[in-house]
């Protein structure tokens, strides 16, 4: 039943919210770390990890049932990698963290957060109203 | 790693932050102070930075959360300033008087980039809350 | 998406079309086959079913980063609940007028 209610695009965007947390904690940790020496600024390569997730979902959560089918999403991402920016040579602390950087990685991790959660939450709202039988 | 996670780095982030900025004031309200209990004039303070992670064997992600800790705040070895002023009542045989090694202009800087991080570290306390509320509202 | 499945009301579209079920009401109004009230619900039907899929597109391209359309994302949400909620306002009518023919006492 779970199943039938609730589909790979479901659990995708569900693992697209997990990913965008872990991120936004990476950033959180470079700028705590902005002036500790040596400390090297890290990120999820979102393009790498998710490029090739829509595709994958489709073939993967395809529904035989229909001729049509939703887009999947296949972001089977429990263990992301996770890319280090190494300090510029001219850097004499080795540190890599750049604050501005960081701080529009913030906000864009954020933003994407935000809109992937209201997506979400439209989908589930639409199953409610499926579900309670049109009521509400 | 979670959310609660996510604020306690962001809060060693401005804890250290702030004793960087406790050094700077320390080090600019004894720019000119020839006495110090140890003997000589003060020296300048800089705090110690290391990134500390909490699960150094979990998953790359897990190994990657890093949390910033002060592991002390060291004097600098640079020498003293020698100023030749005679009349002082620290001055040496030859009428030099040492003066500490904070260079002000630096300090000002130091104290520039300290404001920022704050900030920065504040910001990610915002976002991470608003984050929250966001997370809060799926099904609402 | 599921929705077509799990919430919009099963009907077998083939079957309303010889003129059972649903299919009584449209056939006895006298209207041609192209524009029979069982053609007119399957395509409010597909629409519902059309609309939810180009919604999950859209979800889908936006969380992967594939094509960040933000307004676009949500218009077609909106769009797909929209059309979820009207096709619902319409069965309910439907089957409301159903039933009261069913109950007139001839």
């Amino acid at each position: 039943m779970a199943n039938v209610l609730f589909d790979g695009l479901h659990q995708g965007l569900g693992q697209v919210l997990n990913l965008r947390m872990a991120q936004h904690a990476l950033t959180a940790a470079n700028l705590a770390n902005a002036d500790t020496p040596g400390y090297k600024a890290k990120f999820i390569p979102f393009d790498e990890v998710l490029g090739k997730a829509v595709e994958q979902g489709k073939s993967s959560n395809m529904r035989t049932t229909h001729g049509r089918h939703s887009a999947g999403l296949s972001a089977n991402i429990d263990d992301p990698r996770v890319t280090e920016i190494e300090a510029a040579p001219w850097v004499a602390d080795g540190n890599s963290v750049d604050i501005e950087r960081e701080a529009v990685r913030l906000k864009e991790n954020a933003t994407m957060y935000g809109g992937v959660s209201r997506g979400l939450g439209k989908r589930l709202a639409m199953l409610k109203f499926a579900a309670s039988n049109g009521e509400r | 790693m979670n959310l609660l996670d996510t604020l306690q780095v962001t809060a060693s982030g401005l804890t250290a932050q702030r004793l960087r900025l406790q050094t700077v004031a320390s080090n600019m309200a004894n720019a000119r102070t020839t006495r110090t209990e140890e003997g000589g004039p003060y020296r300048r303070q800089v705090p110690v930075f290391e990134a500390v992670r909490d699960d150094p064997f979990g998953s790359d992600l897990d190994r990657a959360m890093a949390r910033v800790e002060v592991m002390g705040v060291v004097e600098t070895d640079d020498p003293p300033v020698m100023v030749h002023d005679p009349g002082h009542p620290d001055a040496d045989a030859e009428g030099y008087v040492a003066y500490p090694n904070v260079n002000v202009l630096e300090e000002m800087v130091d104290m520039m980039t300290t404001a920022r991080s704050y900030e920065a570290n504040a910001n990610v306390l915002e976002v991470t809350d608003s984050m929250a509320n966001t997370a809060l509202e799926i099904g609402r | 998406m599921i929705i077509s499945g799990a919430g919009v009301p099963q009907i077998p579209i083939t079957e309303v079309k010889t003129g059972e079920g649903f299919g009584g009401v449209g056939a006895t109004s006298g209207a041609g086959p192209a524009g029979s009230f069982a053609d007119k619900l399957a395509t409010a039907v597909d629409g519902v079913s059309d609309k939810q899929l180009a919604a999950d597109d859209k979800l889908a391209q936006l969380a992967s980063g594939e094509n960040v359309d933000l307004h676009g994302t949500m218009i077609a949400l909106e769009e797909a609940e929209i059309t979820l909620r009207t096709m619902t306002a319409v069965r309910d009518k439907v089957v409301g007028a159903y039933q009261e023919i069913m109950n007139m006492s001839i």
